[in-house]
């Protein structure tokens, strides 16, 4: 099947029908490197050998579902569990707001205080500019989930660091783990679910 | 039985799932004690 895409303007914009691995804006376009759909529950997702061609790499995550008991996630790079990585960042939930930092985490955190519990549904967006430069990382990242705690919706929005006194070399690897439980984790929650690594040149 | 990892290789799109090996499911049981310290510490 063709694709369909609308020209927006001049400046080289696209939509397409959905049925496009990848989006345009002017000349640079995002391409679909993997994309994981199992339904299988499992503790851990990882993305080895991740291509060093891109200038930047976006992870997308809709519709994560925790199956079997409450659970934190994080997100690793290169496979290192050292005290490595800082973030700070602001979290909404009902009708409050809190700050909150840590400079010597083992992961990048991707939930907050009340994790997920059974049936609670996870997305994000971590974007990472310049993965295969040698130098610190940083990433910046948006998440929400419904927390096992009433009926919250968690916005959690972070800058996150993977600090400089580690191991400098570009990002091949990311791991999407729980830190609790064992196999609750599962991408079926909605209708395209998937954990989805996009790079762009 | 161990618990289970989905690894998908990014260069051959190459996906599966087997069980942790003896060095990831000993990190696991370091990441989940951190989490049970950390919890307890908010249920204070």
């Amino acid at each position: 099947m063709g694709i369909a895409q609308i020209p927006l303007a001049s400046s080289g914009i696209t939509v397409s029908d959905g049925n496009n691995a990848g989006w345009n804006l002017g000349e640079a376009q995002w391409e679909q490197i993997s994309e994981y759909t199992s339904t299988s529950s499992v503790s851990t997702i990882t993305l080895s050998s991740i291509p060093q061609t891109y200038r930047s790499l976006c992870l997308t995550i809709s519709g994560l579902e925790c199956v079997t008991s409450s659970t934190g996630l994080g997100l690793r790079i290169n496979s290192d569990s050292n005290s490595n990585y800082m973030f700070g960042g602001f979290q909404g939930y009902g009708t409050q707001t809190n700050t909150y930092q840590s400079n010597s985490n083992t992961n990048f955190r991707m939930t907050t205080y009340d994790d997920m519990g059974i049936g609670t549904i996870f997305n994000a967006v971590v974007f990472f500019p310049n993965y295969n430069a040698t130098g610190v990382k940083f990433c910046n990242y948006v998440t929400n989930y419904n927390s096992p705690v009433g009926t919250q919706l968690r916005d959690v929005m972070q800058r996150a660091t993977y600090r400089s006194g580690a191991s400098q070399s570009a990002i091949s690897t990311l791991t999407i783990y729980t830190s609790s439980g064992a196999n609750n984790i599962k991408v079926q929650a909605m209708a395209n679910s998937a954990v989805t690594l996009w790079g762009i040149k | 039985m161990k618990p289970l990892i989905a690894e998908i290789n990014c260069k051959t799109n190459e996906e599966y799932i087997r069980e942790m090996n003896d060095e990831e499911y000993a990190q696991h049981l370091i990441d989940k004690s951190a989490y049970e310290a950390e919890q307890a510490q908010v249920n204070e």
